[in-house]
């Protein structure tokens, strides 16, 4: 598999369509489509996009909900040799045009629920400018964010001729583009489809938003297999009882979602009593499950085999860990070894591979291009030598792991002020950025909280607003599952002896109550 | 708990508003889920805040999309509860 050429994903598509081409590639929203029509409706919005000035290498935000239209309108980016950037309409306008503006996003494609949103996001990006709109097929309306000499330049390398683009949390305060190419995304979805054994028979259950890394299983190993991607309804998400009851109508076979919400089927959602019976897969992946939780999902799904996925945006899954059927919650849960193709390594300070614990390194061809940053990209990757002395380009994840003797990697937390919550990469700088950029803050430190608030994200600011004050401004600059469990409000901002704001002693203190004795 | 605007109150004071909005917005036919103002984290807020302080335990079968959808569904979500799932001498 590693030897073929590097395979474009719009080709995926398409490859299915020679094979399959009556079989149901497409369901959401009331309607179903086959392959067939799938690829004649991607190739039509394809070409109107190229009419409409769209060429290879330019980025193109897809702003709309989940829906067939939504998928259409990716592949077809794709196929025109674009940059596909999902978007969240849940975002903030003013946290979109942030991205609009760092991707160098030339058009953007909205729907009609969507458009007025994307009008806001749009014209905040261009300086408070209208942006011009044209039609396009499917209900789809294009913003026309940059004129054609407006472009930023070329990107260099695979992704001149099209890539996807993904948003992570950066600590600036502004989300990082995630500059990923065909043969990125491809691999690890031609790689999923093959460990997974996806046949054209799998019903591929598609439940988090398209603007998250999970989703890029859904649709493109789903096309690599000729298998169907079933879109849940976004309003079913929060809703642990009706996503077990859509797995099951749906006849869904194989689902990959966050432990938090397994978690959820599992505590609030009746999975244990009614277990989706078609279900034959399950994959989970960006954050720890909770092991005595795990462990009952064994016994309750028994010989379904159940896969933990590891990766940051950056480099996809790049690791996997096939859980064994006897495993118990007394038991460590490593995030596997790298998929086909992949190396991993463990490095330490001063990058040299280690047996102890250290900076887990991602190399293959799952590595990104880049991040993108006022248009241009910009590689972070290091080159360094693994422990087979072959020197290579690497993506440093910030994540901390350690190698166990039988060459699983284990997991062991993070070197900066990343944090998951719910499954989502939330930078605590991002945060804080957000909250120092508002008027009436002076000073403020987001930490995140130990003891019995463990999980949680708080800020600390430095302001005369009480915490309903802040939050409502947060909400307009964050997207809600960034926004801060709890704001406290403080005079001054607890120092260490060398002047700087004691962060660990506010991730530390127990309650707010407590604070008094820090500020005094 | 006696009618569905006490009730949009409870809904509302669990919701993350933005600047220029606030609860008073909320009316018993707000649609909540498609304005996106209802997270997994505020819809079990407002459970245990039934529980809380209106006394009403809502099942797990309760918590469905369907019930959440506005104001007034979650209401008469509510009056269908069975009579032993209240406390004595509680109207709905």
């Amino acid at each position: 598999m590693t030897a073929q050429a590097p395979v474009r994903l719009d080709a995926l598509l398409a490859r299915s369509v020679a094979r399959h081409p009556d079989r149901t590639a497409l369901e959401g929203a009331g309607e179903s489509w086959t392959y067939a029509q799938l690829d004649l409706a991607v190739q039509a919005l394809a070409n109107q996009l190229i009419a409409g000035g769209v060429a290879p290498g330019d980025r193109v935000g897809v702003y709309a909900p989940k829906a067939p239209a939504t998928v259409i309108a990716l592949y077809a980016v794709l196929r025109a040799g674009g940059v596909a950037a999902p978007l969240d309409v849940a975002d903030p306008p003013e946290r979109t045009a942030r991205m609009i503006h760092n991707a160098g996003l030339s058009l953007l494609l909205t729907d009609g629920r969507a458009l007025s949103g994307a009008h806001r996001a749009a014209a905040r990006a261009r300086d408070g400018a209208p942006a011009p709109e044209v039609p396009f097929a499917h209900g789809l309306h294009g913003l026309r964010i940059l004129a054609p000499e407006e472009r930023p330049a070329p990107l260099p390398g695979p992704t001149a001729q099209g890539g996807y683009l993904l948003f992570t949390s950066g600590s600036t305060g502004w989300p990082k583009g995630v500059l990923l190419s065909h043969e990125n995304v491809a691999h690890y979805a031609l790689w999923a489809a093959d460990e997974f054994g996806l046949t054209p028979d799998d019903r591929i259950g598609s439940q988090a938003a398209l603007t998250f890394d999970l989703t890029t299983f859904d649709l493109f190993s789903a096309a690599a297999a000729g298998a169907c991607t079933v879109l849940m309804p976004d309003l079913l998400r929060s809703f642990p009882r009706d996503v077990v009851g859509w797995l099951t109508e749906q006849r869904i076979t194989a689902f990959m979602a966050v432990p938090s919400l397994y978690q959820n089927m599992l505590r609030q959602g009746g999975i244990a009593d009614a277990p989706p019976p078609a279900l034959r897969l399950v994959a989970f992946g960006g954050e720890a499950f909770v092991p005595e939780l795990l462990e009952q999902y064994l016994r309750i799904l028994d010989g379904v085999p159940f896969y933990n996925l590891y990766g940051p945006t950056e480099t996809n899954a790049c690791t996997y860990y096939r859980v064994p059927a006897d495993w118990t919650a007394d038991q460590e849960l490593p995030i596997g070894r790298g998929i086909g193709g992949v190396h991993i390594d463990v490095l330490d300070e001063d990058g040299r591979p280690t047996d102890g614990e250290g900076e887990i390194h991602i190399a293959g061809p799952v590595v990104f291009q880049g991040y993108l940053r006022g248009g241009a990209p910009v590689d972070p990757t290091v080159t360094v030598t693994f422990r087979d002395g072959v020197t290579r380009r690497a993506h440093p994840s910030g994540d901390l792991g350690r190698f166990r003797p039988d060459g699983e990697v284990l997991l062991r937390g993070r070197r900066d002020n990343q944090v998951k919550r719910r499954g989502h990469r939330i930078d605590l700088m991002d945060v804080e950025n957000a909250l120092l950029e508002l008027p009436q803050i002076t000073a403020a430190a987001v930490v995140a909280k130990g003891g019995p608030y463990a999980g949680e994200v708080w800020a600390y600011a430095q302001t005369d607003a009480d915490e309903r004050e802040v939050l409502a401004a947060l909400r307009d600059v964050l997207p809600r599952r960034m926004l801060p469990d709890r704001v406290v409000p403080l005079t001054t901002l607890p120092t260490t002896t060398s002047g700087k704001v004691d962060r660990r002693a506010l991730s530390e203190t127990a309650a707010p109550a407590l604070l008094e004795e820090i500020t005094a | 708990m006696n009618s569905v605007e006490e009730l949009c109150t409870l809904i509302g004071s669990r919701i993350t508003w933005g600047r220029g909005e606030d609860a008073s917005s909320l009316d018993a036919d707000t649609p909540l889920l498609e304005r996106g103002l209802l997270d997994s984290l505020a819809i079990m807020e407002i459970v245990t805040a039934l529980d809380k302080e209106a006394g009403i335990a809502l099942p797990d079968t309760e918590i469905v999309a369907a019930n959440f959808r506005t104001p007034r569904a979650l209401w008469s979500a509510i009056g269908k509860l069975s009579g032993e799932t209240l406390p004595d001498g509680m109207r709905i």
